[in-house]
Order: C-alpha cells, then structure tokens, then sequence
C-alpha cells in the first residue's frame, strides 16, 4: 500500500492519542491487575446506635390507666425442665404499667460498639484481613408489636470476629473467611469461599461465593435451649466498568436457613423452620462534576412472603484532597410476614393470636412498614496516612412509609440515631 | 416499584452506548471514592443494624454469621 | 512521607540523560531493581532499533536501501511505529513528516548559515512521506537520499515501554525521564500529584512554571534545542517539511497526554502548525501550555498571561 496523501479533515477527537496508545507496549496490559493491596491497613472505629418508640402503649381500648379485666383464674404448677411458652415478668425501666395517654418517647436499644478492622498484604500475591468488633447492648425491645408494656431492661455483650485469607493469582482471586459470634444467648459460626475472575481488559469480574452458617440459640428465659439453625448462602455477581466514569454490579444471593428462627423473647412467636430468600442487587457509582454518586437497588424476597426494596443513595463530595463530605439518603420498604398478625382489636385477644395458626409473629419487623434514612458521613485525611471519619444518621421506621399497599396498623414510629467515629492508618 | 427499576435500566442502557474504558481511561475508575466497598467497619455495624431491625437482610456478601439481635 | 521510599536509576541513552524514578513501599524490593534494570534494557533496545546513528538499527538499513528496488523486510513493532508515523503525517496535514530528516543536509546549525536556496531545493523532493511504498511486511524509499528518522517520536515511544515494563511490576508511583520527555507509572505514594518544571525556553536551567500531575505524560517541545540566532531572528531545528524552513510562532509547546508517545507526537505538530496550534490541540482533546515567540503564556488555565516568571503553579 502506498502511503496516504494527507487529507485536509478535521481530526477526530483524541485519534492521535487513541492510536498512540494503541500500540502494543505504551500502555500496561495489566493497568489495574488484581495484585494484593500494595499497603495495610488498620482502622478502629466506634459505633453507636439508640431508638426510641413514639406513642402510647398500643393496647386497645385503653385511652388512660390500664384497666385489667379481673376474672377467676386458676393455675397448676408444673415441674422443672418443662418448656415454657411465655413468661410473666416484673415490668420495670419507669415504662409503667399505665397505658400513656397522648405521644411519649419510650428509649428502646442502646448499642456501643467499639471495633477493628485490619488489611495486611502478605506479599503481591496474598492477604489477610480480619476484624474484631464489641456490641455493649442496653434497652429494652417490646415482647410484641411496638407495645412497651411488658419490656423489661436487659444488658448485653456480644464479641465477633472474623478473617479472610485472599490469594490473588492474576486475574483471578481465592478468598476463604471465617466468622464467629457470640453473645450470651446466640452463638454463630460461619465459613465462605469466594471466587473473583477478570475479564483480560479488566473490565468485567465475575464474582461467586458460598457461605454456611451454624448457630446455636439459648435465650436467658429457657423458653427453648440449646436450638440450632443453620444457613446456606449462594451468590452470584458480576462487575463491570461501563465507561470511564461509570462502574455498575449485578448480585444475585440465594439462601436457605433451616431450624429453629422464632425470636425467643417475642410474645407467642412461632414460625416456620424454613426460610428461603432471595436477593438482587444492583449497584452502580457514577463520576461526575468531581464527586461520586453512588446508587444501589435491592430486592428481597423470602418464603416468610416478606417482599423488600431498598433504595440506597450517596454522593461522595471531596472539597479538597483531604476532606470529603458524603450525605446520603436510604428508602426502605417491606411486605408483612404471611404469618404477621396485625394487633388484634379484641382487648381479650391482643396480642396473641386470633384462632390457632400454624405460625404466628407479633414482631414489628415482620410487619409492613417503610423506612427512611437520612445522613452524613465527614472524612479528613488529617496526615499522609491517618484518616480520621465520623458519620451520622437518623432513621425513621413508620408504616405509612409503606410504598404500595397499606403498612400494618396498629404500630407507633421508631426513631433512631446512628453514630460513628473511626480512625484509619495506612502503612 | 417496577417503574424505578426500569428507569435505572433504561439509565444503564442509556450508558452501554458509552465505551467501556481503555487501560488508560481507568483514572476515574481508580480513585479510592468510585470503590464498590469504601469502608468495611461501616459496613458491617450498618448491615448489623439494618439486620436487627427490619425483615431483608444480606445481598452483600456471603458467610458473614448470625447474631441474637432479630 | 516519612515511610516512603524512593529509588533512582540514573544512565545515558538517546543522546540525553535519563532518569527512572520509583517511590513506595516497593521502591527497594529486589524486584523493583530487576524491573528498573530491566526498563533501561528496554530503553536501549529502542535505540539500537531505531537510531539512526547506529548502522545496525533498522532505520539505517531503510535509509541505506533509499533508492534501490528492493523493500526492507519490516517487523511487527516497526510496522506499527510507522503505521502511527503515517496517521500523525495525516492528521497533521502533512506536517509531521519522518522523511523530513534529509533537511538536516542543509541546516547547519553549528556554523549558524541560513542554507542556500539551491541546496535547499534539491534536497525538498526528498521529503516526501507520501510518495513512500509500505505495508506491513516491507518498506522502500523510491529515491536515493531519502531517509527516515524517527528521531520525532523514538523517545517518547521509549520513554511509554520503560514505563509499561515499571508499572506491569506492579510499580505505580514514579516517573521516567527520558532527556525531558515524561511519562508517569502514577502519583506519589500518598496519592499526592508530582510537580513537574516546564524548562524555560530562553534561560537555560530555569523552570518558567511548573504543573501538578497525577497520571500521564508530559512532552516539551521548543526552539531552543538546536537553533542559531542570525541578525535578531531564530532558526531552530523544527523544520517545516514543505517549505525547509524552521517554525517562528512559539517558543515552546508542552503537551498532557495518557501516554508519551501521543504526548511528544501532538507538541511536535503543535510546533509546526504554529497559529493553528490551539485549535489543533483542542480538537485533540489533550491539556497543553505554549509560550509563544513573544514570551505570553497559552493553554490550560492561563487564559493567555503575559510572560510571568516567578509563580505560576496550575492545578491540572
């Protein structure tokens, strides 16, 4: 071929550039490969987290004190080591034993909860990472639907940790995690295997993992002891860089838990012993105008007939090189558990079941309601390697919230604060 | 519900008729703020906290154990 | 950076000093001095290749074969360096070309004598990219005294392979340096841009401003590398193909781009469209700083500032 005459055209935008980078050998083949992290990381951080209920004791028919209907009952002792069903418990805390009249803020859970995290590279080809995290739980949960009456304090400790050994080969990485917790009525064990494989232009990474889950429940009231439950999770995802300023993720999570998943300390709680869910999961962070918006969708679905969205979004806004704002804004939604029993207006009933189902849940998180969250996260780069973060957020859990349909009646507005404090170093 | 989703794919697809980016495009991409995962303490106590008080739970990783709290 | 490493290779090549820098935690593993060993091997390779200083480089094989019948067998990477030679020589208009080297016959720089006009028009039929026969497996120069020199781009195309051969040993924070033509493996190791001097074009030594850069590359080029000044005007050795004669308009032009060889590619034909410059520039898409004859300041934030010597730090 004779080499071409010039032609007087207008350049096409970058073309010099695109084909000088082009050429085999100006650009790393492997710009971003998957080698280990090339620096460590250690990060403490201390978390809290109290809510409060609004409203008035939820019983029906009951606008002022508490009005008992007196009527002849008769009672048998039964022996020790029998099971239990329910509790009469001492109602202390100042919630009274008085319906309240008009709106009051009843304190529920406090958490404190110091932790650390830590990144290692073991070389370019492995790393670990492992976490430790402390839950000082105070408060009080209501024993059914959002009625404070009958919830006692209790104090709690819970310790968890876990670790994850990565090797990265590649464009491939190998990653095996542990996970334990334990607290003083629920013991939790888990083990997962992840898989990450890339795409030669590193565009694409396709993600699997398996998780197995034992835990082991023993609540303080022996309702039940010694009950175990067991969980298998599957997923599937893949990532993908669909321009120069936009990343996306697909996952898909499939899960099984099998054994005993009542909650132990709400009223006559009895579910099934299967639970299958399933989870996708879009996420996608988008460059622009020098900050990072960031969106995430999620739809969850489980054989409990809980139908959930959550719509999670945050603008990562650095001022400077060393200071970055992110507010960010959450939506929550989710259907009644087919099993959830809305409070049933019969005084004589309330709150246990109408009738004999063959499951039953007066747990408000298995109700219909909608959440919002709303918050801010400040990060200051404070030394070349220290990072110092705080973050706040204020949720609020409401079954007007509800998107599409009606959010179950019958159930005050939790409120609740989150906070955060960490402190991060690089080396 | 369904009209939101479809407006993100519409969104998405709306994007695929960009490129994806060449080696020397990623610099964007690379920066630690457009990362999937930014800060795993958060992660965990939010994920913690969303678990103990609503129904849906996980979607974002596997393996990572139970606790009493739901 | 208290923890931070730095490392330095420092050799000759290409007629210029070079430089491999490398900063991090990796700066002093023994991989890195095997890397850093290895990118100056490469370096050197290019210019055994492509010299044309050395009579076993290829281009002095074309250049011997001018005018003979018979084609030099070409190799992969030399087809595609003159496959890029020949889209620059395109979208130039016909500026960039690498048959221009058969100029340097009549420019004599040393002596500072305008060439004569007769000389000159003999020696212009020879520059002539376009009446060249090439594919990728062959390349012939019709007449004899034609020559290739890739001189315009070699050290840049160097400078981006030293760099890939750094960064694919997982090296990002550093720099290579090949005589000014620069080409980053990324930004220091606390992610904190470099600051890069663009040379002043009239005092040696000097920096007229300098740039904070985080990826990519930066390539200068000026009239003040080889020139003579005759009776209060400048000749330098960046010669426009059609007429043999040296561009007037700017003193200096430094280029941004992912890589160095698009870098030092876009400065040279920025040199020679001289006017034409910013609009060519802009079509190319790429971040770039020119000091004009008069010593004003053009491109990125400068919004055309008269000369300004003592500050002037821009972001990018």
């Amino acid at each position: 071929m004779a080499a071409t005459e010039p032609k007087s055209m207008s350049p096409l935008l970058g073309s010099i550039v695109a084909a000088a980078c082009a050429l085999p050998g100006v650009m790393p083949t492997q710009a971003w490969a998957e080698d280990a992290p090339e620096l460590g990381v250690i990060s403490f951080k201390l978390s809290g987290y109290r809510d409060a209920q609004l409203g008035q004791g939820g019983r029906p028919g009951t606008a002022g004190a508490a009005s008992e209907r007196a009527s002849a009952l008769s009672a048998k002792l039964i022996g020790d080591g029998q099971s239990l069903s329910t509790i009469s418990r001492a109602s202390g805390g100042g919630f009274g034993g008085l319906g309240g009249g008009g709106e009051n803020s009843f304190e529920r859970i406090h958490v404190t909860s110091p932790s650390v995290y830590a990144l290692v590279p073991l070389g370019r080809q492995w790393a670990a990472e492992g976490s430790l995290t402390v839950d000082d739980v105070s408060g009080a949960s209501p024993a059914y639907y959002t009625d404070m009456k009958g919830a006692s304090n209790m104090v709690d400790r819970r310790k968890a940790g876990d670790l994850k050994l990565t090797h990265y080969a590649g464009r491939q990485t190998y990653a095996l995690g542990l996970s334990h917790s334990k607290e003083s009525d629920y013991l939790s064990n888990a083990v997962s295997a992840e898989a990450r494989f890339s795409s030669e232009d590193q565009n694409t990474t396709f993600n699997v993992g398996l998780g197995l889950t034992r835990d082991t429940i023993d609540p303080t009231t022996k309702i039940v002891s010694n009950e175990k439950k067991r969980t298998t999770e599957a997923q599937f995802g893949i990532t993908q860089a669909l321009s120069p300023i936009d990343l996306v993720q697909a996952s898909f999570t499939f899960s099984r838990a099998n054994g005993y998943l009542n909650d132990p300390y709400k009223l006559n709680d009895d579910r099934p012993r299967n639970r299958n869910a399933e989870v996708l999961q879009l996420r996608w962070n988008h460059w622009f105008g020098g900050s990072a918006l960031k969106l995430a969708y999620r739809l969850y679905h489980d054989s409990f007939s809980v139908l959930a969205h959550t719509i999670d979004l945050g603008l990562a806004i650095p001022f400077s090189p060393t200071f970055t704002i992110t507010p960010a804004f959450r939506y929550y939604t989710q259907s009644a558990a087919n099993f959830y029993a809305d409070p049933s207006a019969l005084a004589a009933v309330y709150p246990g079941p109408v009738g004999t189902p063959a499951y039953f849940s007066a747990d408000q998180r298995l109700s219909a309601f909608g959440a919002i969250t709303g918050g801010m996260k400040a990060e200051w780069r404070v030394a070349s390697d220290w990072t110092l973060d705080a973050k706040f957020d204020f949720y609020q859990q409401k079954s007007s919230y509800r998107l599409i349909g009606h959010g179950s009646p019958g159930l005050n507005t939790l409120n609740a604060g989150m906070w955060q404090l960490g402190l991060s170093h690089s080396f | 519900m369904l009209a939101l989703l479809a407006t993100a794919c519409l969104g998405l697809s709306a994007c695929a008729s960009v490129q994806p980016p060449k080696p020397w495009e990623k610099g964007d991409l690379a920066r630690p703020l457009m990362r999937m995962d930014t800060d795993p303490l958060e992660a965990r106590f939010s994920a913690h906290t969303y678990f103990s008080k609503e129904a849906a739970a996980g979607g974002g990783g596997v393996g990572g154990g139970g606790c009493g709290c739901n | 950076m208290s923890r931070s490493q730095d490392r330095s290779l420092h050799f000759r090549a290409m007629g210029s000093p070079c430089l491999l820098r490398v900063a991090g935690p990796r700066a002093n593993l023994p991989s890195t001095l095997r890397a850093l060993a290895a990118a100056q091997h490469e370096v050197e390779r290019i210019e055994r290749r492509y010299s044309r200083y050395r009579a076993d480089s290829i281009v002095s094989r074309i250049n011997a074969a001018a005018g003979s019948s018979s084609a030099v067998p070409l190799d992969a990477e030399t087809a595609m360096l003159l496959g890029f030679a020949d889209r620059l020589f395109m979208e130039s208009d016909g500026l960039f070309d690498i048959t221009s080297g058969a100029l340097r016959r009549v420019w004599d720089f040393k002596s500072a004598r305008l060439p004569n006009a007769q000389a000159l028009a003999a020696v212009l039929p020879l520059v002539n990219w376009a009446g060249v026969a090439w594919d990728q497996h062959g390349i012939r120069l019709p007449l004899a005294g034609m020559e290739l020199d890739f001189g315009g781009f070699g050290k840049e195309y160097a400078a981006d392979r030293a760099a890939s051969v750094l960064m694919q040993a997982g090296l990002s924070h550093g720099y290579v340096n090949l005589g000014g033509d620069l080409r980053l493996l990324g930004p220091m190791p606390d992610g904190s841009p470099w600051r890069l001097g663009i040379a002043d074009p009239r005092k040696a030594a000097a920096v007229r401003l300098g740039l904070e850069v985080h990826h990519g590359a930066l390539t200068t080029s000026g009239d003040y590398e080889r020139f003579f000044e005759l009776d209060g005007q400048r000749y330098c050795h960046i010669l426009n193909p059609r007429s043999g004669w040296p561009v007037q308009h700017w003193q200096s032009i430094s280029v941004l781009a992912p890589a160095c060889l698009a870098a030092g590619a876009l400065s040279t034909v920025a040199m020679l469209k001289g006017a034409d410059a910013p609009a060519f520039l802009q079509s190319q898409g790429v971040a770039w700083i020119g000091i004009e004859a008069s010593g004003r300041l053009h491109g990125l934030d400068t919004h055309d500032r008269q000369a300004d010597a003592s500050h002037a730090t821009e972001r990018l």
